[in-house]
């Protein structure tokens, strides 16, 4: 008996055995005995899954072919393709009247909210209201220009009242232009330096008239002082003006000018004289060009 | 209606309500895809995941499953040897019962008494460990004749060999299992 004879007898035998059925009596079994022994120990190991591997393993079919181990599939399966259909069709009808019923449903429901003054519909008009209302006093030209407009007429009166300590009002620009400032801070005041022309000749001040955004207050109003610088007696009344009159030293004043400067007498003396002389021909310059700068930036 | 051979029994398949004969055919192969897995796989835990995948497998791709071309229990320890392929492929290494002192839990055992389980048990422990030295192509069909209790043609399908070269096959991978035997208990 060749290997291959004895492997087939072999294998019938463990068919056999496999199958349950007893080995039979054949030649050459001898030779293969303890094979057909191994191979019964070897049938004889059976392992079993774990009881929740088993569970987990009928969840799994249950999944696949329904609660019955298919039945639902293989019932579904089974039913004539007609009836399928119509039973799709069936539900699609009714899945479509269901979505018709709820837009109808909707619609209604939005006609409703569209008939009825609901509450979001009151405070459209009642925003709507203010805003007519309100527009007119923010676009009110006056009620915003008038803070502004009041800050330099607020500021004047604490730079004059600053200067009015020390010299009157008036005499502050004569002494201005001939002496250095009385008091440092006073030049810095914005109302001191915008309200004189002859600091702004000195470049300490901003040009008067000047209306094109410089101005201190930030207002594209004119100044009330450079309004004054125009119309006001620019040379504080040296005698140059149309007036004749010399604020500055009433006792020359008469409407004539006093070029000479030695008729001046009385309370002025003849310290005065000297002093009107340079004083009238420094200030009327000063002052004129001052003035005149100042016109010419009011007209610009 | 075609017969579907399933190991030692052929059973009768009606192709309307194939969706209730798979899922008892699942049923029916379950224990001994499992035991076949257990010849191959330590620990059973490796071999529950395995057997998942398998017949998740086979359900995905049961539309594919042709009776003219074989028997069911081929095609289903077809995917099972694959899947084994593929296990062993991903994780490069074997079954570890050598390292195995004890006895495994889900080792059923068939003797009433508790000294001839001990003897039984022992046997076992030693033809496991005996057998994770044999050749990959030995362990195989060892596992698929006793294990998945498959006939040589079937067995044959699988591994891609004809039925005669599975017998001779056979008969010296259990000589070299007997060899091994004897020189562990030596």
């Amino acid at each position: 008996m060749n290997e291959q004879q004895l492997a087939d007898l072999f294998s019938e035998q463990i068919d056999r055995m496999l199958g349950g059925q007893p080995s039979g009596m054949a030649d050459g079994l001898e030779g293969i005995q303890d094979l057909l022994t191994l191979g019964e120990q070897l049938s004889q190991v059976r392992f079993q899954s774990s009881p929740a591997a088993q569970a987990a393993f009928q969840t799994q079919l249950t999944g696949w072919f329904g609660s019955n181990g298919g039945g639902l599939g293989a019932a579904i399966s089974s039913l004539p393709k007609i009836l399928l259909i119509v039973l799709g069709g069936l539900l699609v009808a009714g899945g479509l009247g269901l979505v018709i019923l709820f837009g109808s449903f909707a619609g209604s429901i939005f006609e409703a909210d569209n008939d009825l003054p609901g509450p979001q519909s009151t405070p459209a008009p009642a925003s709507a209201t203010p805003q007519p209302g309100d527009m007119p006093a923010i676009q009110d030209p006056e009620a915003t220009v008038s803070p502004t407009s009041e800050a330099p007429a607020e500021t004047k009166p604490e730079a004059t009242t600053s200067l009015g300590d020390i010299i009157p009002p008036q005499v502050t620009s004569s002494i201005g232009d001939s002496l250095p400032s009385p008091t440092p801070g006073a030049e810095s005041l914005p109302g001191n330096t915008a309200d004189d022309p002859a600091d702004d000749e000195s470049g300490n001040g901003d040009v008067a008239g000047d209306d094109t955004g410089s101005d201190t207050n930030g207002s594209n109003e004119p100044n009330s002082d450079d309004t004054a610088g125009q119309t006001d007696d620019h040379d504080r009344g040296h005698g140059n003006d149309a007036d004749g009159i010399d604020e500055d030293n009433p006792g020359n004043s008469g409407g004539v000018p006093d070029l000479s400067g030695g008729g001046s007498s009385g309370g002025g003396g003849g310290g005065n004289a000297g002093g009107n002389a340079g004083g009238n021909s420094g200030g009327n310059s000063g002052g004129n060009s001052g003035g005149n700068s100042g016109n010419n930036g009011g007209k610009k | 209606m075609f017969a579907v051979v399933t190991g030692h029994t052929t059973k009768k398949i009606d192709p309307a309500g194939s969706n209730l004969d798979f899922a008892e055919l699942f049923k029916e192969y379950y224990p001994r895809i499992y035991n076949y897995l257990r010849y191959r796989v330590n620990p059973p835990e490796d071999a529950e995941d395995l057997i998942s995948v398998i017949f998740e497998r086979a359900y995905v791709h049961r539309e594919k499953f042709d009776p003219d071309k074989g028997a069911f229990s081929t095609w289903l320890f077809q995917i099972a040897h694959n899947t084994l392929a593929n296990y062993y492929r991903a994780h490069q290494r074997r079954s570890v019962w050598e390292a195995e002192r004890g006895l495994p839990d889900d080792l059923v055992a068939s003797q009433p008494s508790l000294e001839a389980q001990v003897i039984e048990q022992e046997t076992i422990r030693h033809l496991l460990q005996s057998l994770e030295h044999l050749n990959e192509r030995d362990r195989e069909i060892i596992s698929l004749k006793f294990a998945g209790h498959l006939g040589n043609q079937e067995i044959g399908q699988i591994m891609d060999l004809k039925e005669k070269t599975v017998s001779v096959v056979l008969l010296r991978a259990m000589r070299r299992l007997q060899r091994q035997l004897e020189e562990e208990r030596s």
